[in-house]
This record gives C-alpha cells, structure tokens and sequence, in this order.
C-alpha cells in the first residue's frame, strides 16, 4: 500500500473526471439536437417556398393561356416574330438581276439603242445598236473594260457578235456577262 | 460469472449515459443530418429551376400584356402582307397591276405556276412536296408586259422586287419593248405547333421593329 495516496480525493478526482465526460456528451448531444432541428426546420421552410413558386407559375401560366387566348395574341405575336426572321432570311437570300442590269444599261450611252435582253442571275445577254460608230468604240474599248472593277460578280464579258446593216449603216453588237455563281 | 457482471457494471456504469448520448448523436448526424443536407442541396436546385421559370413566364405575360389588340393586327397584317401564309394570287395579281402602273407598264400575259406535285419518297415510300425552298415556299409566275421602253422593263422589274409580297425576279428578257418575266413569290404557312414550343416571349427588339417598320 503506497503512503500517499489519499482515498477521498482520488474519489473526488474520478467523480469530477466522470463529470466533465457526462458534460462533454450532453453538449455534443445538444450541438448534434439542435442542428437536426434546425436543418429539418430549414428542409420544412424551402419545401414550402417551392410550393408557393409552384403554385405561382402555375397561376401566371394560366394568366397567359387568358391573355393570348384574346384574339389569338400570342399565337399572332410568335407568327410576327417568326415572320420577320423568314422575312431577313428572303431579303439576304435572293438575287438581284435588276441591280445588274441597271448597271449595264449606265454604261450604255444614250444613242446606243437595246434591242433585247435576256437576264438571269448568272447570265445577262445584251443586244444593242447604234450608228454611232465612236459611242461603241468606247463602249468596247473603255466603258466594258472599266465595267469589272464596279462589278465584283462579273466573271467574263464577250463579244459574241459584230454586225454591220449596210442600208441602215446601224451597228449590232452581241455583248454576253458572265456573273460568277453564288 | 454474475459476480464478475455486477463488478464491471458498477464500475463502468458512469460511462452508460454518455456513450448512449455519443451514439445516438451519431446515429442522428447519419440517419438525419446527412440525408436532410442532400434534400436542402436538391430542393434549391428545384427552387433554382422553379424561380427562372417563374421569371420566363412573368416576361411572357408582361410582353402580352404590354401589347394592344389593335397594334398586335397592325403589325400582324404588316408581315402577312410580306409574306402570306398560302398562295394568295389575288394579292399578287394586284401588286403586279400596280406596280405596272406606276412604270408606265402594261401587263400582257400573266402565268401561274400553281400546284406543287407530290412524288413519293423513293426511300420511304412517304408523299412529299416536290418543291420545297429552304426558306419559305414558292409561287413561280411569269408574266409578259408591253413597256414603252427597255427603262420601263427593268424599272417595273426593280419595283416589283421591291414591293410586297415578297419575291424575286428570276429572269428578264425583253424585245422589241416586250418584257417577260420569271418571277418567284414567297409565302410561308403557320407552323403554330412548332412556335408555341417557345418558352419565353421577349418584346420585339430594335432590330425587329426596325424591320417591321421599313416593310
């Protein structure tokens, strides 16, 4: 048997051991209590706030199935929509053989007179007369030949014919734009 | 044997209540505070998704009710008069007067092109249109004019195109101051199933209403 040991204190020392390990547990109990409630109060909260936008959707849809269903609002406003897309697509899509041919006839003096056309977009074919003899020089000479710098299309110009009425003294010319192909 | 349970219950007893409360703390962590934090984690989301389409749906309605019946059949008409939902050769016809008018054109002759064939689909054996744009369908016209001048041929050609509905001069061929012309009209059925598929109606932009105005 040791001297020193004291019975009643070491009694006192186990019961204050015992004390702060019962505390310890009751306060990591009560910790552990308190956030499960407050996490299942929270869960309870945000089910509830789901419900309440549930319902407000559902009110607002039918607010809208009421107000487009006036006159067909809504289905006239998503047709207006869509129209106007279709209708920016048409305008860039198509071609425009006016554009060209209205070039053409500004490079054509004024007593050069057109006998006939045939335009499509690839491909415009002139026929033209004059008795002005220098008018169509220059056509040929200068005015085709500046032509391929205002028109970037232009893929090929030819002279498919040259013919000369001897009672009339009136020159025909054949003149064929090739236009490249978009 | 009993002896030895009594001794190590009286001396362990002191522990019971504070490692029942530690497992049963543990036992809440696993069977209520983790599941309860993958249900917080899940019902945000929902809120999340619920709460964007509350707001697609609130633009929607103010977009609506923002609109007047009487502006909405004005401009309903506007792009109706640009691009018809069928062939409306009554329309067409009218433009093509009119437009001769104003250059000094007389209309002469006036063709249409009017129904699509069927054909069946080698593969399928299903029916389908044998002309089908890309963009919009068709109506394929020609038309022949007396003009008083090949000025009058190619500015009755401009003005068309750029009259409504709208179309596109295929060819222009002219002699002796009579014109012909292919010419294409758009037009483009409502596909309503396939609009109200939209989730969200936005006002018309600027873009838009720049557009809808210069028709």
């Amino acid at each position: 048997m040791r001297s020193n040991i004291n019975l009643i204190e070491r009694r006192e020392v186990a019961d204050t051991k015992v004390k702060k390990i019962l505390l310890t547990s009751v306060a990591f109990f009560a910790v552990v209590f308190l956030f499960a409630g407050s996490i299942i109060f929270y869960t309870f909260y945000l089910k509830n706030s789901l419900a309440n936008l549930k319902t407000k959707e559902l009110t607002i849809a039918e607010d809208i199935r009421h107000e487009g269903g006036k006159n067909n609002k809504k289905v006239k406003f998503l047709v207006i929509r869509e129209r106007l897309s279709t209708i920016e697509k048409i305008k860039k899509m198509r071609k425009n053989i006016n554009a060209k041919l209205e070039e053409i006839f500004d490079i054509l003096a004024s007593d050069i007179r057109v006998e006939s056309i045939d335009a499509t977009n690839e491909k415009i074919a002139i026929k033209v007369s004059s008795q002005n003899l220098s008018e169509i020089h220059s056509l040929l000479e200068e005015k085709l030949k500046q032509y391929p710098g205002k028109q970037v299309e232009i893929k090929r110009i030819d002279l498919s014919s040259f013919e000369l009425d001897p009672h009339s003294h009136i020159y025909s010319l054949a003149i064929d734009f090739d236009f490249a192909k978009k | 044997m009993e002896g030895l349970l009594r001794l190590y219950i009286r001396k362990y007893r002191s522990n019971f209540l504070p490692v029942s409360l530690f497992l049963l703390s543990l036992f809440i962590i696993y069977r209520i505070i983790f599941p309860q934090l993958t249900t917080i984690s899940r019902v945000r989301q929902d809120i999340s998704g619920a709460e964007a389409r509350v707001n697609d749906l609130s633009t929607s309605l103010a977009t609506l009710r923002s609109l007047t019946d009487a502006d909405i059949e004005e401009k309903f008409k506007k792009v109706n008069s640009a691009l018809p939902a069928n062939k409306d050769i009554v329309t067409i016809f009218t433009t093509m007067t009119s437009v001769a008018s104003d250059t000094d054109v007389e209309v002469e002759s006036f063709t249409i092109n009017v129904g699509d064939v069927y054909k069946k689909n080698k593969d399928q054996g299903e029916q389908v249109p044998a002309a089908v744009q890309t963009v919009a369908p068709a109506l394929d016209i020609q038309l022949g004019v007396e003009a008083s001048s090949y000025e009058n041929v190619v500015q009755f050609s401009n003005k068309l195109q750029n009259s409504l509905p709208l179309s596109e001069v295929k060819s222009v061929s002219a002699v002796n101051n009579n014109g012909q012309y292919k010419i294409s009209f758009f037009y483009k059925p409502y596909q309503v199933e396939d609009l109200e598929v939209q989730k969200v109606i936005q006002p018309l932009s600027a873009t838009e209403q720049k557009q809808l105005e210069g028709l």
